[in-house]
């Protein structure tokens, strides 16, 4: 049953996608009205997945999955009596756990209103447009739904083309740019990555002892740690990183994204912001980190000072922008900078400060997004030195936009606070990172509230200003916020609201997966490598049997060498 | 940890409901809004709601005070002193210090409402920590929400006259006035409530929210808008370093707590604490007292405008007066001082914080009177007076009498408020001027105002007998203590107080009767203006009495009085404890007294006919120029921080353009250079292609035959 | 025998090719590639009469049947195309149609 919940709410948007692209010119209208009926009824599929969560969370083994489906989809290879031999396996494989479901419910949550904030916005193309988003929906409710590594990244490479032409067809002036740099950019890191998987499958392979190649995600994240090189596995991290730096984006490397985002249809830019950029701290969370984390312990402090680079690089550039939507688009790399901060101060805080993030950056840029949107709609522009005092104007929008701001800025009691104060945390913490990194990082917080506010207050407040034969209210809009509209925020807002007092309806069902799923996996290779470096640590930490391990034990063995019948440093 | 006593009147649940019912009189006001009902009652809500904090923090107060009586067996003045003045660290090796702190950190209740964020632990989740939204209730708890509910009442009501014009039409956004008003009220109970230091975080940033958006209240004067913005994010600064000190302290004691021993409630951090006092923090050789305390110091600094971060406060002035009262004066800005002596604990095992306590409150305090020496708007003079009495009680914080910076914070609340109050009803009545320059003589036709005024500025000029008499009095004494250049200093800016004020006194109220076209014909403000005002002068009488002892004797000031009451008793029930005030100084008391009295005289001298030429600004000349200008600190900033901040977030953004792209351009520059040089082959002439594939086909046939 | 037919298919391949790559009407292009189809179906033929090991079978035959269905589709295809190609440009000159060029 749940199975089939789950195969629908990722595939029914396709299927629609279909059928709204084949509409009939004059039914043309039913377009919008049908997709928003799918990302619905969607949205009511992940609600019902979502109700098997907590049960989920209190399973000790970790290896439940809500929804799980699995056949299998490409076979190469022989044959035998005893199966396959000297092959390769892709299986359709979905399920959600603790970790993906978040995502998911973000998603499924965001489509339906990135849909509905469409309906006067597009207004050429109307069929094409519809059927693309919701191609866009499956690619990314498909991601985070995989449990094979290969599917993983067939949904991860998917969700680029529907997104290519929403940027190209319906983006702002420089649409078809931004579309090829955006593809190119991101496209050329997950190549890397996409070898970088390849060789652990096969890596994997050939470490079970197996004759064929699976890409089983539970395998390849519990794969024995001691037959994976350091080296190889810094590499491998190397490798993944290149996609996955790209798409969150990691400074240096987040230059695709202002100009994407601000090119970009609003719900482009909402799913881009609240959902795409995801997948990249997600393939950190559920890939760097469990399958090479000897690879995530020697990259950690790189990973902690780009996220600090970032955190301010991406402040200071929105406080100096005219375009409000770049300017969001920039608090973006701020933004997940923190993500990042928290993910690889490898505590238990922070990682679950870091996928809180994620969501709560979800919730607050895609609203800031939705609502630069709409004030596009009516003004036609969206630079800062054209605009002002539409508060008196447009006061419910003025109202949602000062919450979405605050929330941005990480104001307490609203949920960015709660994940920018753990992760924070967790980075001065940490025994990986450390409290200069929290000092560094915590500059975010004073950025953040200089940029957001010199732009609500440029936008909001002062004397009325408007571009001459605006507002433009032809495709039927009041001048303040239709019911459409505030339909479209107010869930928005009260999310922002409940997750700031109980951010724990996120973080409790993480708790348990995140420990063993990822934390294990990297105190296993933390204790590991402090046994090869810092012996006086192990010892202490993990102190091994007849005194292997600690000091004496290791000097003896490094100038005398072991004993006959004792083996080597393991 | 938490006391077994309990609550006689009220259970602790009911006492926990304490600071939402002004949230659910602004969520009411704000669905009003949303109704678009008509704005003439929304005021409703809100003083039902802060009304009913009132009546629990009263209650509270009470109850508190019984219990007090309880299990507190110690009186005031044979109470173990911890902190003598001038013996440095030194002491927190000493047994009956350290249980006197033990004492002190459990002294009081929490009461817990639920688990808000999981801190995990550092290795695994079993044991797990958590930050809850918990409250504290003790003598420091009591007393702050008792004059903030009751002062806050006084203004909402107050509101209900000032937001309306003279025909009782409310003004736009009256709803909106009074929504946020409830917000602030709500959040100023939370941050005083709180029970651990990340809600009280929560609180710190709501009230600096709800002065932003009550300074940009009318957000479509641009000056209001920048207030407003300046003052969150000058906080922001204080509060980066808070934020960063909050980090500190669980980096130093996440270790130490125990099971079931969430690592940032007051109980935990404060029991702990002595920790801190030798530690090295590992940052310039400081102990970890002293960096947590002068990172935590900095939010201190930006929430009660002290120097270098107080130029937020005069422009904050753009808001409606009553929230200058409120926000600006009574409450939020005393938050800082309110957390310093709620970190006793942690401040006083570092002799060092403590001076730049000190220091910084002096020069503040200096610095802030000289500027109002020389303002015309009179609300900024009030200001600056503000920014001046919190560095006085800053000093009394650098000084190790927390306890009377706290009671100073309690006067200065009533005639602080008032003064504000008053100079809203002036300002009603002259259609919105408040520049001293362009009325005089308006004691005529604002009697009540000019007499509850008159009382204010008397309580805030320190003249004997009135509130501010009393603390500032303790606080110069204590000054006089530590050293006595530091004495002087405050006694001096104590004459500068009493002098200014009564200058404004006299611009306003004497000399002869004009007024600005814009005021009409000015008349005495209403009714439901006027009884805040009355009960505000009130206050600013008889506050003091709570802090002494009527003590008939020879030793006594007047023969009747001896400082430190039933306030100072009250306060030893919490983390503050029983301060040392030293003895004697009866004759500082007749001089500081005789200072103000001064002021208020030479004040009289000069400006009693309310001359229309300005005769200090003919007398120092430049030196009065410097001073109107602030000294130019706005704009030292400016150029300071703010423009090279910004220019580098220009060259940032450049460099993103130019730089980060242009590598990327290089490293796209390989296939787009192999594209040129091969470039040539694809001339679109069909021809070609077929040749080049044709010769392609015989080399690979050429190759694959050499091949075999 | 396989050696004359090879060489008949061959002589039509090349001459399909030299004439596609020198002439310059698009029509007589088109008729030099039928030519080396042509060529490769003599071909496939040859070898399936005369296979180099094994039995003689049909499968050449099969192949040949099958391209020369698919050739007649594509000339029609081919000729529309050229017809409406003409249409709009006027001409049929190979040379002068270099939409696809790099610019």
């Amino acid at each position: 049953m749940a199975a089939l919940a789950l195969n629908l709410l990722i595939f029914l948007p396709l299927l629609a996608a279909v059928v709204v692209w084949t509409l009939p010119e004059r039914r043309q209208a039913l377009a919008p009205q049908l997709s928003l009926a799918v990302s619905l009824v969607g949205l009511a599929l992940a609600a019902l997945l979502l109700v098997g969560l907590p049960g989920l969370a209190r399973d000790e083994s970790g290896a439940a999955l809500i929804g799980e489906a699995r056949a299998e989809w490409i076979v190469v290879g022989e044959r035998a009596a005893g199966g396959l031999r000297d092959g390769v396996i892709l299986r359709y494989h979905v399920g959600l756990d603790a970790l993906s479901a978040p995502l998911i419910a973000l998603t499924a949550l965001l489509v339906p209103l990135s849909v509905a904030c469409s309906f006067t916005a597009v207004r050429h193309r109307v069929r094409e447009y519809y059927a693309w988003l919701l191609v866009l929906t499956t690619g990314m409710l498909g991601v985070f739904a995989a449990r094979d590594v290969l599917l993983f990244y067939i949904f991860f490479e998917f969700t680029l083309v529907p997104l290519y032409f929403l940027i190209g067809i319906w983006g702002g002036p420089e649409r078809r740019y931004a579309a090829s740099k955006f593809f190119l950019y991101t496209f050329a890191g997950s190549v890397i990555t996409f070898a970088g998987l390849l060789y652990l499958g096969i890596r994997a392979a050939q470490i079970d002892g197996l004759s064929v190649i699976d890409f089983d995600l539970v395998r390849l994240s519990t794969l024995s740690l001691t037959q994976l090189s350091t080296t190889e596995q810094s590499l491998l991290f190397a490798a993944l990183f290149c996609g996955f730096a790209i798409k969150v984006p990691l400074f240096p490397l987040h230059t695709w994204l202002p100009l994407a985002h601000t090119e970009a249809p609003t719900a482009g830019s909402v799913l881009l912001a609240a959902v795409l950029l995801k997948l990249g701290t997600y393939g950190f969370l559920r890939f760097s980190l469990p399958m090479v984390p000897h690879g995530a312990l020697a990259w950690a402090q790189v990973m902690g000072v780009l996220a600090v680079l970032g955190i301010i690089w991406g402040a200071l550039c929105c406080w100096v922008q005219r375009d409000v939507k770049k300017l969001v688009a920039y608090s973006s790399v701020s933004h997940l900078g923190f993500c990042m901060l928290g993910m690889f101060s490898l505590l238990p805080v922070g990682l679950s400060g870091s996928v809180l993030y994620m969501v709560n950056h979800g919730l607050s840029t895609g609203a800031l997004f939705l609502v630069v949107g709409m004030i596009y709609e009516r003004y036609h522009t969206r630079d800062l030195d054209q605009l002002g005092g539409l508060a008196r104007q447009m006061p419910v929008l003025a109202s949602f936009f000062v919450l979405f701001v605050l929330s941005s800025i990480g104001l307490p009691g609203l949920n960015g606070f709660v994940s920018e104060i753990t992760v924070l945390l967790a980075a001065f913490n940490s025994d990986v990172l450390g409290p200069w990194y929290g000092v560094l990082g915590a500059t975010g917080i004073l950025l953040g509230a200089v940029y957001m506010l010199y732009a609500a207050g440029k936008v909001l407040f002062g004397p009325l200003k408007e571009p001459p034969g605006t507002p433009d209210l032809s495709a039927g809009l009041r001048r303040d916020l239709t019911g459409r509209e505030i339909a479209i925020l107010a869930p928005l807002a009260v999310l922002v609201v409940v997750l700031g007092v109980a951010p724990r309806l996120v973080t409790d069902p993480l708790d348990g997966a995140l420990q063993s799923q990822i934390l294990d996996r990297v105190h296993e290779a933390r204790a590991a490598s402090a046994i090869q470096h810092h012996p006086a640590y192990a010892a202490e930490v993990h102190p091994l049997p007849d005194g292997r391990g600690s000091e004496e034990w290791y000097t003896t063995a490094l100038f005398i060498g072991p004993e006959p019948g004792e083996g080597g440093p393991p | 940890m938490i006391a077994s006593a309990t609550f006689s009147v009220l259970s602790p649940a009911a006492y926990a409901t304490l600071p939402f019912w002004p949230l659910l009189g602004a969520v009411l006001a704000g669905v009003l809004i949303m109704l678009r009902a008509r704005p003439q009652h929304a005021h409703w809500p809100v003083v039902l709601g802060v009304a009913l904090s009132a009546a629990l923090a009263v209650t509270l107060f009470v109850d508190l005070g019984q219990n007090a009586e309880v299990t507190g067996s110690t009186s005031v003045t044979e109470s173990p002193s911890l902190s003598g003045r001038g013996q440095g660290e030194g002491e927190s090796g000493d047994p009956t210090a350290a249980l006197e702190l033990g004492r002190r950190a459990s002294s009081g209740f929490s009461h817990t409402l639920y688990g808000w964020i999981s801190l995990g632990e550092k290795i695994s989740l079993q044991n797990r920590q958590w930050l809850s939204v918990s409250f504290h209730f003790d003598g420091l708890t009591g007393m702050m929400l008792l004059f903030v509910t009751v002062v806050s009442l006084i203004i909402v009501v107050y509101s209900i006259g000032y937001m309306r014009d003279h025909h009782g039409v409310p003004e736009r956004g009256y709803e909106r006035f009074f929504a946020f008003l409830g917000l602030f009220v709500f959040s100023m109970c939370m941050l005083v409530m709180a029970g651990n230091f990340v809600l009280l975080y929560l609180g710190w940033e709501l009230v600096g929210l709800c002065s932003y958006l009550l300074i940009g209240f009318d957000y479509h004067r641009p000056a209001a808008a920048a207030a407003a913005k300046k003052a969150f994010i000058v906080n922001r600064i204080g509060d980066f370093g808070f934020a960063v000190g909050i980090f500190a302290l669980y980096y130093f004691l996440s270790g130490c707590a125990g099971p079931g021993e969430n690592p940032l409630d007051y109980a935990v951090v404060f029991k702990y604490a002595p920790h801190l006092a030798d530690a090295d923090s590992g940052f310039l050789g400081m102990s970890q007292a002293t960096l947590v305390s002068l990172l935590l110091l900095c939010g201190a600094v930006g929430k009660s405008a002290q120097f270098p971060l107080y130029v937020w406060l005069p422009d904050a002035m753009e808001g409606p007066t009553p929230v200058s009262a409120l926000i600006h004066a009574a409450t939020m800005v005393t938050a800082g001082i309110y957390m310093v002596a709620r970190c006793t604990p942690i401040f006083e095992l570092s002799a060092g914080a403590l001076d730049v306590i000190l220091t910084l409150g002096v020069i503040g305090a200096v610095l802030t009177a000289t500027m109002a020496l020389a303002q015309y708007d009179m609300k900024r003079i009030l200001a600056y007076s503000t920014i001046s009495q919190l560095a006085f009680m800053f000093v009394g914080l650098g000084c190790r009498v927390p306890d009377s910076a706290v009671f100073h914070v309690f006067t200065h609340a009533w005639f602080k408020a008032l003064l504000f109050l008053g100079a809203g009803s002036v300002m009603h009545a002259m259609g919105g001027v408040i520049d001293v320059r362009r009325f005089s003589g308006l004691r005529h036709v604002l009697p009540w105002t000019c007499g509850t005024m008159w009382v204010g500025c008397l309580a805030l000029a320190g003249f004997p007998l009135l509130a501010g008499f009393w603390s500032k009095d303790e606080i110069v004494h204590a000054a006089f203590e530590r050293h006595v250049v530091v004495g002087v200093l405050m006694l001096a800016t104590a004459g500068l107080t009493a002098y200014y004020t009564f200058r404004m006194f006299f611009l306003c109220f004497h000399g002869k009767p004009r007024w600005p076209e814009e005021a009409g014909h000015p008349h005495e403000s209403p009714r439901v203006m006027l009884v805040p005002l009355v009960l505000l002068a009130l206050g600013a009488v008889l506050a003091g009495y709570l802090g002494v002892r009527f003590a008939p004797g020879r030793d006594s000031f007047l023969g009747l009085f001896q400082p430190h009451g039933f306030f100072h008793s009250y306060l030893g029930h919490s983390t503050i404890g029983h301060p040392d005030h030293g003895h004697g100084g009866l004759g500082l008391m007749y001089l500081s007294g005789a200072v103000a009295v001064g002021g208020i005289v030479l004040a009289w001298v000069r400006y009693g006919a309310a001359p229309e030429v300005d005769p200090d600004r003919k007398l120092l000349g430049g030196l009065w120029n410097l001073w109107h200008a602030k000294y130019y600190v706005d704009e030292l900033y400016d150029d300071l921080f703010v423009r090279p901040l910004r220019n580098f977030g220009r060259l940032l953004f450049a460099t993103d353009n130019r730089g980060v792209d242009g590598v990327l351009w290089l490293i796209t520059g390989v296939p787009r250079g192999l594209a040129f040089a091969l470039h040539f082959m694809q001339r679109g002439v069909l021809k070609t292609y077929a040749l080049s594939m044709v010769l392609g086909l015989v080399l690979l046939m050429l190759l694959w035959s050499w091949m075999a | 025998m396989l050696g004359a037919y090879v060489l008949l298919g061959a002589v039509l391949f090349v001459l399909g090719l030299v004439g596609f790559v020198v002439r310059r009407n698009l029509i007589i292009m088109f008729l030099c590639t039928e030519m080396m189809f042509q060529g490769i179906i003599i071909n496939l033929v040859a070898f399936g009469r005369y296979p180099l090991a094994g039995a003689p079978s049909f499968d050449g035959q099969v192949f040949a049947l099958f391209l020369i269905a698919v050739a007649a589709s594509e000339a029609a295809l081919a000729l529309a195309l050229v017809v409406l190609l003409f249409r709009h440009r006027r001409t049929l000159d190979a040379n002068a149609l270099t939409l696809l060029r790099d610019e």
